[in-house]
């Protein structure tokens, strides 16, 4: 059978793009980088928003009390894992319990490894009280819940080991008993164990790792404080501090606040390089386009001599333009997510924030932003060698040359 | 078939005013084949272009099947480019990302006729000796070659008039006498084509020749 052959507006277009590849490549730069920048920007926004939100929300507490001064390690420790001892007495326990406006609390005792096998670096240990516990048992990956027992862990997402075999730290062996979810924040490369294990690891250091851990029993490093249904977490942060000397209330708007201001420079300057992205590329596109439109001036006269409206060639001029923008600012977003993806755990590292790769909904937002603006330049830059080409005059166009 | 009154064409160059057609009433009947001829400036090409709906005349009307091609439409009156009128011109005009297949096909994209249209288009590449050049880029081709391909082009669409505007001006003369045989046997198939040359040489090939000059027309007997 005879191969069907056609032609139609779309193959015009694509010709007239390969037709020219070294311009219609400037252009899809142009588009590229545009889109790379500001894709990287949203993604980066929306993965540490979607890290944050799935973390507090995991943590399952409305406030985190720590010892004054340690605020910033525990702030740190939660958000990008970066391993601290310190600690408090857990009188204070007792005192933050009967604060009003406080429904549950429940501690937990924070001690920076030594190298471990499971790890390349030291990660965070975390002892807490299975029996007061409400932030460590819901965040458990789904068939993994049982309550902990003597020499058990639970690890988090990124620590690596099998349910069920052994770890070790400053020479007492766990087992690792259950796996929490992710979070992309720093508990992500936490361990968990029962409060009473930690101390006896403390105790046992001395004798079978080669540092003591310097801990005493009854010391914890910081209470976990749900508030009651209808207080205000804000208002009962002011009252713990206020009521029980020593200690630093860490709420979930101080750590987006302090991701924040982690962020915005970074942020800042994508946003600047979007810019200025932009503004040289609208004019330079706009004229590349334009030049290319005054080069096929007698080709557009052509076509209108066969039959073609001022529409058909407005949408041919445009119509390379915007494929061209659309091409580059999926090949952008593409080239960045590829980076985004493969080097998502170095970029969080490096800013300090919490990074989760983000949702379908956030990444489609992420997708759609970079991808829109590419074609809105791609029509504003197109929009007056369109406007041009549709009104030549194909009488002059046509004869031109032979005149 | 189409009728042309009082046409008149003015050009500004600067602060002169150019008269390039000087009333010139034309009647075109169906199945005519009719020569003009004049040298180079005398006002043939804008006649042309006025007949086809590209430039506008500064005076006169251009009646197509009693329709006033002048008061319709930017839209209508490309319609009517596509499906009415075919221009060819002194040089093939094919489309430089096309192949020569896909220019002959390419002005029933504004037809609305493009279902089988490229059986047409190998047809009609056949009539204008063409055949097995389907596929190459119009850079392929020697000049007799376009003008060949841009017969079967205008063609393509089964229009009522064919306006060429001096199609062998840069053809040897060998090459003319081919050229020129297409043209008579589409005219045979019952095609109505206004040639315009600066050459008198095709005399024999229309039924009536006129003759421009300084912008009027004169008519002779073949």
């Amino acid at each position: 059978m005879a191969e069907y052959r056609w032609v139609n507006l779309g193959k015009l277009v694509w010709r007239g793009i390969r037709k020219k590849p070294l311009r219609s490549f400037g252009v899809l730069i142009c588009f590229t980088l545009i889109a790379a920048s500001l894709f990287s920007a949203v993604s980066l926004l929306g993965g540490t928003a979607e890290s944050l939100h799935i973390g507090i929300s995991r943590m399952g507490s409305d406030l985190l009390v720590v010892p004054e001064g340690d605020d910033t390690r525990g702030e740190t420790m939660i958000l990008r894992g970066h391993p601290s001892t310190f600690a408090f007495p857990d009188s204070k326990l007792e005192k933050i319990a009967e604060i009003d406006g406080v429904e549950q609390v429940c501690p937990q005792l924070y001690i920076a490894s030594l190298q471990a096998s499971c790890c390349s670096l030291p990660v965070q240990l975390i002892g807490f009280d299975p029996d007061r516990d409400f932030t460590i048992i819901p965040w458990l990956a789904s068939g993994d819940r049982h309550p902990l027992g003597k020499d058990e862990i639970f690890v988090g997402a990124r620590i690596s080991g099998d349910i069920g075999s052994p770890l070790m730290f400053y020479g007492h062996t766990f087992t690792i008993a259950g796996r929490l979810e992710p979070t992309g924040m720093g508990l992500d490369t936490s361990v968990f164990m029962r409060l009473e294990d930690v101390y006896q690891m403390a105790e046992e250091s001395g004798s079978k790792a080669v540092q003591q851990i310097n801990l005493q029993q009854g010391q914890v490093s910081s209470i976990l404080v749900k508030v009651r249904h209808g207080a205000e977490p804000n208002l009962v942060a002011a009252l713990i501090q206020a009521q029980v000397p020593g200690t630093r209330v860490i709420t979930p708007s101080t750590l987006i606040s302090r991701v924040t201001d982690q962020l915005s420079d970074t942020l800042d300057q994508i946003y600047l390089v979007t810019g200025l992205l932009v503004l040289i590329s609208l004019p330079v596109v706009g004229i590349i386009a334009y030049h290319a439109a005054l080069e096929r001036r007698r080709e557009l006269g052509l076509i209108i001599a066969m039959g073609g409206s001022a529409i058909f060639v407005f949408v041919i001029v445009i119509a390379e333009t915007l494929l061209l923008a659309a091409a580059g600012g999926l090949i952008g977003i593409a080239a960045a997510s590829l980076i985004l993806y493969s080097y998502q755990d170095l970029i969080a590292l490096s800013l300090e924030v919490p990074f989760l790769w983000p949702s379908f909904f956030r990444i489609s937002v992420s997708i759609m932003i970079p991808l829109l603006l590419a074609i809105v330049i791609g029509v504003a830059a197109g929009l007056y060698p369109a406007l041009w080409s549709s009104a030549v005059d194909p009488y002059d166009e046509i004869w031109r040359e032979n005149r | 078939m189409m009728v042309a009154t009082g046409l008149v064409k003015r050009f500004t160059i600067g602060s002169t005013e150019v008269l390039a057609v000087d009333g010139v009433d034309l009647d075109i009947k169906k199945g005519d084949f009719d020569l003009i001829t004049g040298v180079e400036g005398s006002g043939k090409s804008t006649l042309l272009g006025m007949l086809g709906g590209l430039t506008p005349p500064s005076e006169g009307n251009i009646l197509l099947q009693g329709q006033n091609i002048w008061t319709l439409s930017g839209t209508r009156r490309a319609h009517l480019r596509a499906t009415e009128i075919s221009l060819i011109f002194s040089f093939s005009g094919l489309l430089p990302t096309l192949t020569v297949l896909e220019n002959v096909m390419f002005p029933s994209v504004f037809a609305g006729t493009m279902v089988h249209i490229d059986k047409k288009a190998h047809r009609l590449l056949q009539l204008v000796g063409l055949s097995g050049k389907e596929d190459l880029g119009p850079d392929c081709l020697s000049p007799d070659e376009g003008i060949r391909a841009s017969i079967a082009r205008a063609l393509i669409n089964d229009p009522s008039i064919i306006l060429a505007d001096d199609p062998v001006r840069d053809l040897d003369p060998e090459k003319v006498t081919g050229i020129m045989e297409i043209f008579a046997t589409i005219h045979r198939e019952g095609k109505t084509i206004v040639l315009a040359s600066r050459t008198t040489e095709l005399e024999s090939f229309a039924q009536r020749v006129m003759r421009m000059e300084r912008g009027k027309l004169s008519e002779q007997i073949a």
